[in-house]
Parts: C-alpha cells; sequence; structure tokens
C-alpha cells in the first residue's frame, strides 16, 4: 500500500481524497493547501505518491510538479483538475505526471488513477 | 437524500465538511465581489474569487450537487474571463455574478436542512443559462463535426491501422489521445490520422481516433501500449492489407456513447443502478428536527418506562393472588424497560457528534486572525474525538469563536513584546475537550499576559458597578468574574476582531442556556485558562430531587458540591443571616422555599437537610425539607402555565407520575433572590432554639 501526499486548496477535497485512499487501504502521510507545502511534504516525506490540484494559491500544481520531478524525475504524481484545464494537463504531463482526475470525480476513478500511475 | 456519487458518507462527515466551506467560499466570493466592482483590476483579488468558485464547482459536483455545480460552473465562466481580461467588470457584470451567489445561498441553506434533493437534480439552473450568455463570445464552439471518413485503404506490412475507443466517461479524450499519441511515439511514427492531429490536440473529437503507425513493433505490444492508458475502453490493430476498410464512422461522440452503452455498457449500468440502491438503504439523512421529536417522544417513553413498573409493584401490592397476571406483566414490564433503554441511548448516539466537528474549524481562523494582527501562535488541539450532542455543537460555535477571538486579540502579545518579557516569541492557544462524567469539559489555555484585574476594577469602578471600597476588598477570583459583567472590556483600544464589550456575558450567558458553566483563571504575566463544563445532551439532566414542603424539586447535578443532612444547631446566625461552616469556609443558609416564593412552604423537623451548591466561586447552602435522591430528568419546558416564576428551568415527570420542578440555579445566583432570601432572614425559623 502506498504512501501518499495530497495537495488541495479545498479541505473538501482533501478530504474527500483522503477517505477514498484510506478505504482502499493507502496511508495519507501528508496534506498541503498550496502546491509550496506539497513540494516541501514532498522532499521531506518522500511518498510514493503525491496528488496535486492544479489551481491553487501560492505555487499551483504544475509549479509544484515542476519541482518536484527536478528532485526526483521518477516521482509518481497525479493531477486534479477540472474540465476546461486540458492545456494544463497536457503541460502536467510532459513535465512528467503519470495520470490526471477530473473533478469531480468517482472513488472509482480516483482509484483507477492511482492504480495506474502506481504500477505504471 | 444526496447522492454523493458513491462516496461512503454514512456519517455525514463529508456532508459537514462540504457545507462549513462552502459557507467559507461563500464568504470569500462575497466579500471579493463587493471589492471587485471597485478593483476591478486587482489581480490577487480575481484569483482569490475565481479559486473561490472553482473550489465550489469541484466540491459540488463531487457531492452530487449537480445544479450547485452548474451554477458555480456558469459563476467561474465569467470570473475566467475576467480574469484573462476578455470581459470588463461592469456594474451588470457584478450584479449578475451576485445574484449567482445569493442563489448559491439559498442551495447552501437547503442541503443543509435536508430538502436539497432538488439541488441534485439534471434539471438546468436558469440563472446558469443566463451567467453562460454573459461569459459568452467565448462559449465553446461545438464539437467539429468529424469530416466524412473514407475507409483505409490496404496499407504495406511497415505500416499499422489503430483505432482506439476511449470510453464514454472519459472527460477529456484530448488528453487520452494525446497519452496514447506519445506513447505510441516511442515505438514508430504517426503517418497519418483520423481526425486530424491538430483536431486531436484541441480535444474536439468522439471518443474514437484512428492512427496510421509505421512501426516494427509486434502488433500486441502496440496494442499493450495503448490498452495501458486509463480509460481507454478498446484498440483494434490492423496491418498491411486487413487494414483495408477500416473506419470511423461514428459522427458524434453523443451517438457514441448511447451506441456504445446499448452495446456492452448494458452490464455497467445495471451494477451501477444497485450500487446506488445498496447506497440509499445505508444512509438515510434525516432532519434535525426530526431527531429532535424523536427524542422528545422517547424521552415520554422513559417516564412511562417508570410508572408501568410502578404500577407492576401496585398489582403486586393489592392483588398478589394473581401470579399469572403478575408474572405475564413482570415479563412485558421488564422487556418494555429493557427495549426503552436501548431505544433511549441508540437515539441520543444518532445525535452525537465528534467534537472534531467543532474544533476544526478553529485552526484556519486563529491561523488567519493570528496573522492579520501580527502574531505568531502555535494553536494545538486535543480530545476532538469526545462526543457531543449536535445542537451542543451549534450553539457552542459562537462562544468558542469568541473566547479564541478575544484570547488571540486581547490575550496574546506580539511577537516583540514577548520577547522582552522572556517568553518565547511564538504563543500558545491550546483547546482540549475532555470527558467527565456526563459533562465535557471545554477549556482554552493561553501562555499570553493573563487577565489584568487592576484594570478591570477600574473599569468595573468608572462604570459605578463597585466603589473603590469594595473593589479593593474582591477577592481575585470575584474580580476576575467581573469579566463576565456586560460592558466592561479590558482591551486599550477596541478593535474589529473582538469589538467593544460584547464579549464575554454574552458567551456567559450562551454557555448557561445549555445547562453549562464557564469558568477563568488567569495569572498575570503567565496566561488565562478559559474553562466551559458542557452536558452531553440537552434533554437529559442528572439532578438531585428534594422535596420543599410537598413540592417536589429537582436540582440541576452540575451545580452541586454536597447534600448533607445536618442538625439544626449546626446553623449559627450572624448579623441576622444564617450560616453554616462548610468545609473550611462559612457559607450563607438559605431555605429554597424562600428563594423560590409560591413553590412551596417548609415544614419543620428536627434535621436540615442542606444542599450546597456552586455558581462560580460562590457557595450556598440551601434548605430543604427532604433528599429524595438523584435520578436522571427529562427536561420540560413549563411553556405559560406557571406564570412568570424566575429561577425555574422548567418541569418534569418522576417516576411515581408527579411533576417535580427544576430549579435554575444560576438564575437564582443572578437575579439576586438568594440574597434576598438571606437578607429576609433564616434565623427566625432554623436558629437554635432548643
Amino acid at each position: 500500500m502506498a504512501k501518499v501526499v495530497i495537495a488541495d486548496d479545498a479541505m473538501f477535497m482533501r478530504a474527500t481524497v483522503k477517505r477514498v485512499l484510506t478505504g482502499a487501504g493507502h496511508e495519507v502521510v501528508g496534506e498541503g493547501e498550496n502546491g509550496r507545502v506539497a513540494v516541501s511534504l514532498y522532499s521531506s516525506l518522500q511518498p510514493d505518491l503525491v496528488i496535486l490540484d492544479i489551481t491553487m494559491p501560492e505555487l499551483d500544481g504544475i509549479g509544484a510538479l515542476g519541482e518536484i520531478m527536478s528532485m526526483n524525475p521518477a516521482a509518481r504524481v497525479i493531477m486534479c483538475t477540472a474540465l476546461g484545464q486540458q492545456d494544463k494537463v497536457k503541460e502536467a504531463l510532459m513535465l512528467g505526471a503519470r495520470d490526471y482526475v477530473v473533478k469531480p470525480f468517482t472513488p472509482d476513478k480516483l482509484l483507477t488513477a492511482v492504480n495506474h500511475a502506481l504500477v505504471g | 437524500m444526496s447522492e454523493t456519487n458513491g462516496f461512503d458518507d454514512g456519517d455525514g462527515e463529508l456532508l459537514l465538511v462540504f457545507l462549513e466551506e462552502t459557507r467559507e467560499q461563500i464568504e470569500i466570493l462575497d466579500n471579493g465581489l463587493i471589492r471587485l466592482e471597485r478593483e476591478p483590476e486587482n489581480t490577487e483579488l480575481i484569483q482569490g474569487i475565481f479559486r473561490a468558485a472553482h473550489t465550489l464547482k469541484g466540491s459540488s459536483g463531487t457531492m452530487g450537487f449537480k445544479q450547485m455545480a452548474d451554477l458555480t460552473h456558469a459563476m467561474e465562466d465569467i470570473l475566467d474571463r475576467v480574469r484573462q481580461h476578455t470581459i470588463e467588470v461592469t456594474a451588470d457584470v457584478v450584479d449578475a455574478l451576485l445574484r449567482g451567489l445569493d442563489l448559491l445561498r439559498e442551495m447552501e441553506t437547503s442541503i443543509e436542512s435536508g430538502e436539497g434533493s432538488s439541488i441534485s437534480s439534471d434539471t438546468p439552473v436558469p440563472l446558469a443559462t443566463e451567467l453562460r450568455s454573459i461569459a459568452a463570445g467565448k462559449v465553446s464552439a461545438p464539437q467539429t463535426a468529424q469530416a466524412e471518413q473514407k475507409p483505409l485503404e490496404a496499407l504495406d506490412d511497415d505500416h499499422v491501422a489503430m483505432l482506439i475507443n476511449f470510453s464514454p466517461e472519459c472527460e477529456m479524450p484530448g488528453i487520452r489521445a494525446f497519452m496514447a499519441l506519445r506513447a505510441l511515439e516511442n515505438h514508430g511514427d504517426i503517418t497519418d490520422s483520423v481526425p486530424s492531429r491538430e483536431v486531436i490536440d484541441e480535444g474536439s473529437f468522439g471518443s474514437r481516433i484512428l492512427l496510421v503507425l509505421s512501426s516494427a513493433h509486434p502488433d500486441e505490444v502496440l496494442r499493450q501500449t495503448v490498452m495501458s492508458i486509463p480509460e481507454v475502453e478498446w484498440v483494434r490493430v490492423a496491418r498491411g492489407a486487413a487494414a483495408a476498410g477500416m473506419r470511423i464512422d461514428l459522427p458524434s461522440r453523443e451517438s457514441l456513447t448511447s451506441a456504445e452503452s446499448a452495446e456492452s455498457g448494458d452490464a455497467n449500468s445495471r451494477q451501477a443502478t444497485s450500487t446506488s440502491t445498496i447506497h440509499t438503504q445505508q444512509t438515510v439523512r434525516v432532519n434535525v428536527e426530526t431527531l429532535d421529536s424523536i427524542m422528545n417522544l422517547v424521552g415520554e417513553l422513559v417516564l412511562d418506562r417508570t410508572r408501568v413498573a410502578r404500577f407492576h409493584e401496585d398489582l403486586i401490592d393489592r392483588h398478589p393472588e394473581d401470579e399469572e397476571l403478575i408474572q405475564d406483566i413482570d415479563g412485558v414490564s421488564h422487556h418494555l424497560g429493557t427495549i426503552i433503554g436501548d431505544l433511549h441511548e441508540q437515539v441520543l448516539q444518532t445525535r452525537m457528534l465528534p467534537v472534531s466537528q467543532l474544533f476544526n474549524r478553529f485552526p484556519r481562523m486563529v491561523r488567519d486572525l493570528s496573522r492579520s494582527l501580527g502574531k505568531d501562535i502555535e494553536f494545538t488541539i486535543e480530545g476532538e474525538h469526545e462526543q457531543l450532542d449536535r445542537s451542543v455543537i451549534e450553539k457552542l460555535v459562537d462562544p468558542l469563536t469568541h473566547i479564541l477571538r478575544n484570547s488571540l486579540d486581547h490575550g496574546m502579545e506580539k511577537p516583540d513584546l514577548r520577547i522582552a518579557q522572556d517568553k518565547p516569541a511564538r504563543g500558545n492557544i491550546h483547546l482540549s475537550a475532555r470527558r467527565e462524567e456526563s459533562h465535557v469539559l471545554i477549556q482554552v489555555t493561553d501562555d499570553g499576559p493573563g487577565i489584568n484585574i487592576d484594570r478591570l476594577k477600574e473599569k468595573a469602578i468608572q462604570s459605578g458597578l463597585l466603589t473603590t471600597e469594595q473593589a479593593d476588598a474582591l477577592p481575585k477570583q470575584e474580580a476576575i468574574a467581573l469579566i463576565f459583567q456586560s460592558g466592561l472590556s479590558t482591551a486599550k483600544e477596541v478593535s474589529d476582531v473582538s469589538g467593544r464589550g460584547v464579549g464575554m456575558d454574552v458567551v456567559k450567558r450562551n454557555v448557561e442556556s445549555l445547562g453549562g458553566t464557564i469558568a477563568i483563571e488567569s495569572e498575570q504575566g503567565q496566561g488565562t485558562i478559559t474553562s466551559l463544563k458542557i452536558p452531553l445532551t440537552l434533554a437529559i439532566v442528572r439532578a438531585l430531587i428534594v422535596r420543599v414542603g410537598r413540592v417536589a424539586m429537582a436540582l440541576p447535578l452540575a451545580h452541586i458540591e454536597e447534600a448533607i443532612d445536618i442538625p439544626r444547631s449546626a446553623v449559627s446566625t450572624v448579623r441576622g443571616r444564617a450560616i453554616f461552616p462548610w468545609r473550611d469556609q462559612v457559607v450563607p443558609v438559605i431555605r429554597l422555599a424562600d428563594a423560590l416564593p409560591g413553590c412551596g412552604e417548609s415544614t419543620h423537623g428536627k434535621m436540615i437537610h442542606l444542599v450546597a451548591v456552586r455558581y462560580d466561586r460562590r457557595v450556598v447552602c440551601l434548605a430543604v425539607d427532604a433528599i429524595i435522591g438523584h435520578q436522571e430528568i427529562v427536561v420540560k419546558s413549563l411553556g405559560g402555565y406557571l406564570g412568570d416564576i424566575s429561577g425555574l428551568a422548567g418541569a418534569t415527570i418522576l417516576g411515581n407520575g408527579r411533576v417535580a420542578l427544576i430549579v435554575d440555579i444560576g438564575k437564582l445566583f443572578e437575579d439576586g433572590y438568594l440574597q434576598e432570601a438571606a437578607a429576609g432572614g433564616i434565623d427566625s425559623k432554623y436558629a437554635s432554639v432548643d
């Protein structure tokens, strides 16, 4: 089971993601409300997977992804996105994100993305 | 019922978080939109508002509140255009957004009151359409109709055709196609595609793409490469001559979706239906009012149980010969008792929520506030798993918010001042909950400067509350209690955080209306501890039942220190007032009958039964005619039946079917009844005559 860090500025989304992951046996080892926090959680906790929201204050998901990938090019990151952010998702995938989920998502979709990112 | 898209929200905790955060976001939108009109160029502001709408869209969609998601999506569209400077912030635009906000508020309220079912429906929101038309000009172009495609001709053996079908649930097929292209480019060159690469890049195609690839890799490897991409439903691979005739022939995504579900999606949709049925059975959202009335009914049952037990005893007394009947009734009465007991417990349990529901809102508030006040605060929480009745939790929000704000605003020094006082620069505020019998003790502890007692006294003198002599003689604890007097706020300057003195008196009243008590301990220079003792539930109270004349009275245990029987001679009289040496202090003795005129007339016996009651730091011994015992009582409002008798909190029905009046001890102290009764002199009735 994977150790996961979640970053989203919405507490509700963090709670939702956490519930789904915990329910599937994963362990959420850190939560942050912006990209800056996500990067520092990544470097201190060395999780197996990071789930990054794209739209966040201070440092957005793309910025955080860039910093995480430069720390560890093999990092496994999933982006959380909303419809209408295709370009951002594409940018994220080119930077090395493993997969993405579109909000609103079902637990199944999230877990599929998580499994895809962990296996691939 | 709200459908939560299959998330397990059996305890409704997600819904609560959702509602709480929705209110926060609405607040952000509210403040932001008004400012936006004045500061249309403030990019930070616009980003903040946009994010709020964006967050709401995501969470309401996830919770299954489709109409709310639709509305916030439309608002987000406008804000996005504002953000990109492609729409001007006119009064009309702000007006439209504010109307959206009003509707959003209404939706939030209906969801909160459990009437949000229509918000989960697919019915479009007219206002959202209107908002979208404002954002228009950039309304996403209808998907480019795919040109009719001729079937592929036969290829040579170096080339392979791949028809890739994405799942109908795939929200961004453009991205999946992009991933497929990237993966395949590692295995060969893409020489042709239907639709064109540009159309694929834009994502404006149905859910299929057809690629022609020059690749020497085995077909199965290519197939697996594409299948490993999520949301790829199937891939058809044909090499060389076999590719002849392959075509994309479903023109739009919609028709493909319906065709697919008719074909293969059947099993899936059946599965989806049954999952949602199961979900419905697992959780039911109940209106709090319904819970309240169930609680009330169970309260009645609890009382009836006691009465049935009594009838049972009567029956044994009167008809001891009818053994069979007695046995039957014995069985029924016992069974009824057990069931009612369990029912009672279950209903109480459904009303309980973890204190975290209350505490979780504070870290953000403390962080924001301390930042805006320029203070460095470490805020810690403990015991958030303790449980309290839902209505108690709701009613604690305001008092706790106030206490924390007070603590931050008046109670904490800025870092430089703390360093000057040899304290760590960072201040600590600790919020804790701890279960104590039928109460939960909630404490806010800070290591701030403590309450300035001299200044409090000064204020009390200025406002005419105390004379200088009285103030000088006032013991420390009573001086601290001055903070609960209305109009006494000691902060030198009034700030917009905790305002002007509307503080602790209101807090105290709120806490007491819950049957709780509040106490403050403070050490100058070291800090302050504010303690709230809150009953687990409002509906049921543990009380000591006493008799005054022929009337039964219930004294809530929260205020009771001790019940004692003493000989009359133990009460002595000093300056016309009856006193009794209780523990290591001398406390006044007051007849409860005198404190509650009209509620009962005392009889006289050799023994005096005293109940020591405490309020704040004051202790008084109430003299009653008999102490009957303690039990759980169900509080019933007196309504207007007894006129305006101050000092009574309600009534309850005892096991013998008789009514007992519930004494509001706090009120007795506050309204001065006890002082009057004491001044009336107990000595003529109780002072030792023998």
